[in-house]
């Protein structure tokens, strides 16, 4: 058995493959400068949470450039008014008396408009408390950062759980999310399928690699079968 | 959970023709024209097989009243232990569970006793 894991190489975020089994090849982060156990796991907990987690930076550079346009046009237009120059769209005081008049305004578009607006801040809202997470789990190594996609986690599971209830691996699938995993065997007809033995396997299995976050199993069996499979 | 076991699948195709030799065989016809056709209900096989089945002539039942008794029992009665039969055999042969087995007959072929000589 060799899982196929991914590393993630220490100085770049560059994901190197290979196998459960190799030795030797420590990832040295920061080229020899992080020497250190306490700051070597450190940097190894922030790659981790880079590889683990996807990134926000564009949104967040996108959302300051619009607001940096924002407040350097708001600028313009109060120097504008200040030297009494006419104002390129409006003046502060016209925009002023215009959100002030917004009652007046026919309901339907002031409804659309607020709406939309309040739409946009709940995603932003949103997408800033959720982590972002990406499938993929890490595994539990001290050489070093390891991360694991969850197709790869679901894969291996599916091959064991196959060989445990005796079904061809194509009538095994498997779905792995964030804390769990979910196993579901269309049987043969005729032979019966136990679950708790599938059960027991694969959690023997995820027990065996040991994944951050902790995965739980559930098995499913169809209730009707696949006839010669 | 030894390495590399391995495992034996029994296609569709291998199982209906065991079925199909074990209905042939008690319903005395030729397996070339036993048709049978294999499907699931909850997770054990539901065997339905179309066939004819070997009676013996009305002329010899005229003649001789112990000969629907010789030839094994009326139609049904026969068809019934050809059910049981392959039911049985076939969980036996193939390791699968039955759920159950309808046997359509669709046919006769009428066999002749030779009085013998």
């Amino acid at each position: 058995m060799s899982i196929t894991r991914t590393t993630a190489g220490a100085t770049d975020a560059q994901s190197v493959a290979r196998t459960g089994t190799a030795a030797g090849a420590v990832d040295r982060p920061g080229g020899g400068t992080a020497d250190s156990p306490a700051v070597t796991e450190r940097l190894y907990r922030r790659i981790s949470r880079r590889e683990l987690h996807s990134p926000r930076s564009l949104l967040a550079i996108v959302l300051a450039v619009l607001i940096v346009l924002l407040f350097v046009y708001a600028g313009v237009e109060i120097v504008l008014n200040m030297l009494g120059q006419p104002a390129l769209v409006a003046s502060p005081s016209q925009v002023a008396t215009a959100i002030g008049a917004a009652d007046t305004y026919p309901t339907g578009a002031v409804l659309v408009v607020g709406s939309i607006t309040a739409l946009v801040g709940i995603v932003l809202i949103v997408i800033a408390l959720t982590g972002g997470r990406r499938a993929r789990h890490l595994l539990v190594d001290d050489r070093a950062a390891v991360v694991v996609d969850n197709e790869v986690i679901a894969s291996a599971l599916a091959r064991f759980a196959a060989r445990a209830a005796d079904v061809d691996p194509d009538n095994t699938s498997v779905t792995v999310t964030h804390r769990r995993a979910r196993v579901d065997i269309t049987p043969t007809s005729g032979q019966p399928v136990d679950a708790t033995a599938v059960l027991q396997v694969v959690t023997t299995k995820l027990a065996a690699i040991e994944l951050r976050p902790a995965v739980t199993a559930t098995v499913h069996i169809s209730r009707s079968g696949k006839v010669g499979a | 959970m030894s390495a590399g076991r391995g495992r034996t699948q029994v296609t569709a195709r291998a199982l209906t023709r065991v079925v199909t030799a074990l209905a042939a065989t008690a319903l005395d016809v030729a397996p070339s024209r036993v048709s049978v056709s294999l499907s699931d209900h909850d997770g054990a096989l539901a065997v339905s097989i179309s066939s004819p089945i070997r009676v013996v002539s009305l002329n010899q039942i005229g003649g001789d009243d112990n000969a629907v008794l010789r030839s094994g029992g009326t139609v049904l009665e026969r068809a019934e232990r050809a059910q049981s039969v392959v039911r049985e055999q076939a969980q036996y042969l193939t390791g699968s569970s039955i759920h159950s087995v309808t046997i359509r007959l669709n046919g006769a072929e009428i066999r002749h006793q030779e009085r013998v000589k």
